[in-house]
């Protein structure tokens, strides 16, 4: 017995050795250099733009890649490899011009090949490219995509090494939007065929062209740098040497990495949000984003308008946002999110809002409810809210229920929070009563999100249905694309309809809240497409 | 003649100082001196004596009547009653003025009355304190231990059943049959649970009965393979063989035998089942498909608590204290228990 | 002996092959695609998705394909990490998962043995009560919990060890207690449990009537005899802790496969589950094999192939 325990002891001081030594080895980091710690909540899956999908290789190809344009504050367009782009009168041909001065980290330089390349990768069926409906408008894009025309008949054309053209089937008002977005960039040929199947699964197996190079990704690590590069084209600009990505999917640990001064950014839960909101760093982005109701119109009880709005109108979105979220999301004013499109300095939010749509009204929601169960003949309703299994999805469907319960008399709710997979599945077979569906938009225009509900469309999945809706969003694509002014009315007017006849219920716009350093400088942050670009980022003093 | 012992030891002791006694007051050399009792009596006795054990027990019952007998009271209507204006606000018991306990959270190093600073008007009290919805946590704590103990309960009756009976038939056919039933083991050990969780909420909602369904498939087969392994070794006891060799049906070796040896291995890994079950169930919660709300459990909130512990340290000490005070009752039970009825520790 | 194992050994081919095919079989019952953007995506490109992987044959020409594949030791590539195949992906991932996993198994047993052994000894007194209480304690907390209260307490207030992140020993300290109290508690008390049954039995009597010194009674005859029970827990236990524990990945932020192996069956990540599954099932099965020889060492009464009749 003392043999083993003083082989307990023994161990236990080499234990503390260990840690103390530990502790000694680790020196603060430096102070002033150029060098930020950021935290992600996810690993990065890929880095071949092709067939990225999520939010973190989205980040990482807009820091390491350039396009033809860079997208800048409020999704500025700036310039990127193109220096002039020539429109035909007819909207449908663009020509690039593209810079002699930037290479990619091969030496090779980067030319219009590689753009007419990278398209056609994307799009060929082979690739297996998740984002390739983007393409759509180009022309023959859709044809390519599904495999029904070769890659060569795409509408985009290397004139000479430096020049780009870009031939449309039909008017895209967004077009130099999409050009911004990860999925358009050029992609080396040359790197792609020496590493193929293992092409974009390391930082090795990679070629950049943009404003960083990304190192010490082994493809399925958790962290990894961002390192200046010194064949960027614009490189005088880039003020930052180097971005150290961490992932902890933790937020409290971030947290605390934070407060121990290991991270000079993280994202915060939204209980974290409720407790920091005020202190310094605090910083709230914005997404494009919607999360709205789909109700089920297959069913009679849904179909009853009154219903709808009744259930609709119970929902105190504001005190939702404040107290359950907390995390800087705002009420939604309609399907379309504020600060996405402006016209005239008018936001699309404003324009297409819809009051009665949206607020809460308890009162005039009691009464519409026992109207409709009247009109269905029944005198209560049960019915499944279904959601994702997020903590915040669990705490919304919570809400709701008690929202619904409380005040309208006959009403079950039962919730169904199941894994994301499980939940697409169940909405595309109609598997739901009410649905709580989310839309984030990848370039900044309303038709993004407007889409989604005309009447043969896969994503209204509630199988809501109106001629007028629908002809409006045809017109804003055909007949008026051309007219910016009239463009814009139908799109406006297509939301309130959609609104007032509450075919779907917005609730909230997403926003998640941060603590970043206060001497991080010159973070842009955009709220659709690609959300960071760190090109004019800098550590100020301290 | 007293006097004469004390005083000299080696004093001579003759035959005259003995006397017979008469014959009818001869002991009965084969009677049993204290009174006869069963088994259960007999376990039971020994369980009286051990004072742990009784406390426990006492904490146990209390716990099960409070939260099943809170049915009327905590049910779907009371926890789907949320008031977001109360969110997160720290314990506040009448009367008492303790750092902690009057409505006061500890706030970057200052303690704040969170009542107050939320504008929550005078004699609004919650002992426990509330979740981020505004919900009475002592509430939810209740409805919650009612959740585990059931999911507790359940793993429990599937260990006792499929498990002890698998473990024994398995160590004590040998064979073939041992063969086949320990590769079915190692089977369903190694289908992945969160699949067939998955799989059942096609079928089912997710809920309880997913979550049982996925107790009853995966839960008993450690309890099967301890109880082999101590069958295969008991087995070769010279009680077991000779038991055997009188002719006694397998079946009641088992029972008289087998089952009373095995008990502190059954009890102990019964004690085990239930944390791991009541842990499933939380995790279950963790990745999104366990109980669906306004229904909670102890694993819930304790998955909850954890996220918010720098800020709003009670919502995870609260829950956890109920479920250590659960846990450490049935232990102290489940020993007294075993040491009633294992019959090596009756002495 | 070398039948026996010859036997044993085909039978845990066996059992991997029905685990592979039930497994396949499950997953593919389960709802939804593979893709990440799904969402996004037309029925129309998701069919022509399906054709490109193959996901449109029948399902048991898919199980075909894959065996044929893991004939090859092709395990196929995974999707949640695109081109990524699912052998480098276990293999970067394992490690990690695989270290803390015997470290907290090694941390558990060796203070439980110690734990358990000083409680039988010392046992009805308060030492017996405290160690009895502080490994119910162990066990019913769960190791997320401690995970926070550790990372809190030790790592952010008193700044001793690092809060989170993989890069030295120092970083697997904090996470190896928090999985290892799990197996500490178990282990003590089956320790406890075990001996306390032998320290009453004739021949312990017999081996002090002999003389023999308490340390060389618990270490030569009552430990010997309490681990039979332990061993059946600890390989099923150590092949589970080490393919990963989610949670404690996840507050840690450890490069591990635990919480990969979670989000690759909620995403449908068809061949990193059924990658990770073998995985963890060829383990199970070999520790089961290992266990039921070092039985037969441990006690020569437990004959090897358990066949009397």
């Amino acid at each position: 017995m003392k043999l083993a325990k003083v082989a307990a002891a023994g161990s236990v001081a080499a234990l503390c050795a260990l840690m103390l030594g530990a502790c000694g080895s680790k020196a603060s980091d430096s102070a002033s250099k150029q060098v930020l710690n950021w935290n992600e909540s996810a690993e990065l899956p890929t880095m071949d733009l092709s067939k990225a999908t999520d939010v973190v290789s989205f980040d990482t190809l807009n820091n390491t890649m350039e396009g033809l344009y860079r997208l800048g504050k409020d999704s500025k367009i700036e310039p990127g490899i193109a220096t002039k782009t020539k429109v035909s009168s007819d909207g449908l041909t663009y020509t690039f011009t593209l810079r002699k001065d930037d290479k990619w980290s091969n030496g090779d330089k980067v030319t219009a090949k590689d753009f007419v390349y990278s398209w056609r990768r994307t799009l060929d069926p082979k690739t297996n490219s998740q984002y390739a409906y983007l393409f759509e408008g180009i022309k023959n894009a859709t044809d390519v995509m599904n495999g029904k025309k070769s890659t060569k008949e795409v509408g985009v054309k290397a004139d000479g090494d430096y020049k780009l053209v870009v031939t449309l089937d039909k008017q895209i008002p967004y077009f130099k939007l999409l050009m911004g977005f990860p999925v358009f960039f050029p992609q080396n040929q040359k790197t792609v065929e020496k590493y193929g199947s293992k092409y974009g699964t390391a930082s090795k197996y990679m070629c950049y062209d943009g404003p960083f190079n990304l190192t010490k990704w082994t493809g399925t690590n958790l962290s990894w740098s961002l390192k200046k590069s010194d064949n960027y084209w614009d490189k005088k600009s880039v003020k930052l040497d180097a971005i150290n990505f961490k992932v902890n999917k933790s937020n409290s640990t971030a947290y605390n990495l934070y407060q121990s001064g290991k991270l000079d950014a993280t994202s915060l839960s939204a209980e974290q949000a409720k407790q920091l909101k005020g202190q310094s760093g605090y910083t709230v982005r914005q997404a494009a984003s919607a999360f709205y109701f789909q109700y089920n119109q297959t069913k009679p009880e849904f179909q009853n308008k009154k219903i709808r709005q009744a259930i609709s109108m119970v929902i105190d979105r504001k005190e939702f946002v404040n107290k359950v979220l907390g995390n800087g999301s705002i009420p939604a004013k309609g399907l379309v999110s504020s600060g996405l499109a402006t016209r005239n300095g008018k936001d699309f939010a404003d324009a297409s809002y819809v009051k009665d749509g949206v607020t809460v009204n308890i009162a005039k929601a009691k009464k519409l409810w026992a109207e409709g169960l009247k009109e269905i003949g029944k005198d209560s309703l049960t019915f499944g809210l279904l959601s994702d299994d997020t903590d915040i999805a669990k705490k919304t469907t919570e809400f709701i229920q008690s929202a619904i319960e409380s005040n309208l008399k006959g009403a079950k709710v039962e919730c169904a929070n199941v894994p994301f997979k499980t939940r697409l599945n169940r909405t595309n077979q109609g598997q739901f009563g009410i649905v709580i569906s989310a839309w984030g938009a990848d370039f900044a225009d309303p038709i993004s999100f407007l889409d989604m509900f005309t009447s043969n469309n896969s994503y209204n999945a509630g199988k809501w249905k109106n001629a007028q809706y629908d002809n409006l969003i045809e017109a804003s694509k055909s007949t008026d694309a051309g007219n910016a002014a009239k463009r814009w009315d139908d799109l406006v007017n297509a939301e309130k309809i959609l609104i007032q006849e509450q075919g779907i219920s917005p609730l909230y716009q997403q926003a998640t809240a941060w603590m970043v350093k206060p001497k991080v400088k010159g973070v842009i942050y955009n709220s659709a497409g690609a959300n960071y670009n760190f090109k004019n980022t800098y550590v100020s003093g301290n | 003649m007293e006097e004469n012992l004390k005083l000299d030891p080696e004093a001579k002791v003759s035959p005259e100082d003995f006397q017979a006694l008469p014959k009818e007051e001869e002991l009965d050399a084969e009677k049993i001196a204290a009174p006869s009792l069963t088994f259960t009596q007999d376990a039971w006795r020994r369980l009286k004596k051990n004072k742990g054990a009784v406390i426990s027990l006492f904490v146990i019952i209390v716990m099960i009547v409070v939260a099943f007998g809170s049915t009327p009271f905590i049910n779907h209507d009371t926890l789907v009653k949320s008031a977001p204006k109360y969110a997160n606000l720290p314990a506040k018991i009448p009367g008492v003025d303790i750092n902690g306990f009057n409505g006061k959270l500890k706030q970057g190093g200052v303690w704040v009355d969170q009542y107050k600073a939320n504008n929550i008007p005078e004699g609004t009290y919650f002992v426990l304190g509330t979740d981020y919805l505004g919900h009475s946590l002592a509430q939810r704590i209740i409805y919650g231990t009612k959740v585990s103990l059931i999911v507790a309960l359940v793993a429990t009756f599937f260990d006792l059943t499929i498990g002890v009976s698998y473990g024994i038939v398995s160590g004590w056919k040998g064979g073939m049959v041992d063969n086949v039933m320990q590769r079915i083991i190692e089977i369903i050990s190694s289908i992945p649970s969160l699949v067939i969780v998955v799989l059942m909420l096609l079928v089912f909602k997710p809920g309880m009965t997913s979550i049982i369904l996925a107790i009853a498939i995966s839960s008993w087969t450690t309890m099967a393979r301890m109880i082999r392994a101590e069958t295969l070794q008991l087995k070769s006891q010279e009680y077991v063989l000779a038991a055997r060799t009188l002719g006694e049906s397998p079946i009641k070796i088992a029972m008289k035998h087998l089952v009373p040896n095995l008990s502190s291995i059954i009890i102990i890994q019964t004690m085990y089942t239930i944390p791991s079950a009541i842990f499933f169930e939380a995790f279950l919660s963790f990745i999104g498909i366990g109980i669906s709300a306004p229904e909670t459990s102890l694993g819930v909130l304790l998955n909850d608590g954890q996220k918010n512990f720098q800020f709003l340290p009670y919502q995870m000490w609260y829950p956890a204290i109920v479920l250590c005070v659960l846990m450490i009752s049935f232990n102290l039970l489940g020993d007294g228990l075993r040491d009633a009825f294992d019959p090596k520790t009756r002495r | 002996m070398k039948k026996y194992l010859a036997k044993r050994v085909f039978y845990m081919a066996l059992t991997l092959f029905l685990v592979a095919t039930i497994t396949f079989f499950l997953m593919k019952l389960m709802p939804g695609t593979p893709y990440s953007n799904q969402e996004k995506m037309t029925p129309e490109q998701i069919q022509i998705m399906n054709q490109q992987y193959g996901l449109d044959k029948p399902v048991w020409m898919q199980y075909l394909m894959y065996l044929g594949g893991m004939l090859h030791g092709d395990m196929g590539t995974s999707f949640q990490f695109s081109n990524q195949p699912v052998s480098y992906l276990i293999a970067t991932r394992i490690g990690a998962s695989a270290q803390l996993g015997i470290q907290a198994m090694i941390f558990g047993v060796f203070f439980g043995i110690i734990l358990g052994s000083i409680a039988a000894i010392n046992r009805n007194t308060w030492v017996d009560t405290l160690v009895t209480v502080l490994s119910i304690i162990g066990k019913s907390v769960p190791n997320f919990v401690l995970a926070v209260l550790l990372q809190y307490y030790i790592a952010l207030k008193l700044g001793i060890l690092p809060i989170a992140d993989w890069g030295g020993f120092s970083y697997t300290i904090l996470p190896t207690i928090a999985l290892g109290v799990g197996p500490l508690a178990e282990t003590a008390r089956f320790i406890r449990t075990g001996m306390v049954d032998v320290l009453n039995s004739d021949y312990i009597e017999l081996a002090r009537a002999k003389g023999l010194s308490k340390f060389q009674i618990v270490y030569h005859h009552a430990l010997r005899n309490s681990l039979i029970p332990l061993i059946t827990l600890i390989g099923p236990y150590t092949v589970s802790l080490m393919t990963g524990s989610m949670v404690i990945e996840n507050i840690f932020s450890i490069p591990g496969i635990g919480e990969q192996f979670v989000k690759s069956i909620t995403t449908n990540d068809y061949p990193t589950i059924m990658g990770v599954t073998m995985l963890f099932s060829a383990g199970l099965v070999a520790v089961i094999l290992l266990t039921d020889i070092i039985y037969g060492i441990i006690d020569p009464r437990i004959r090897l192939a358990g066949n009397e009749d």
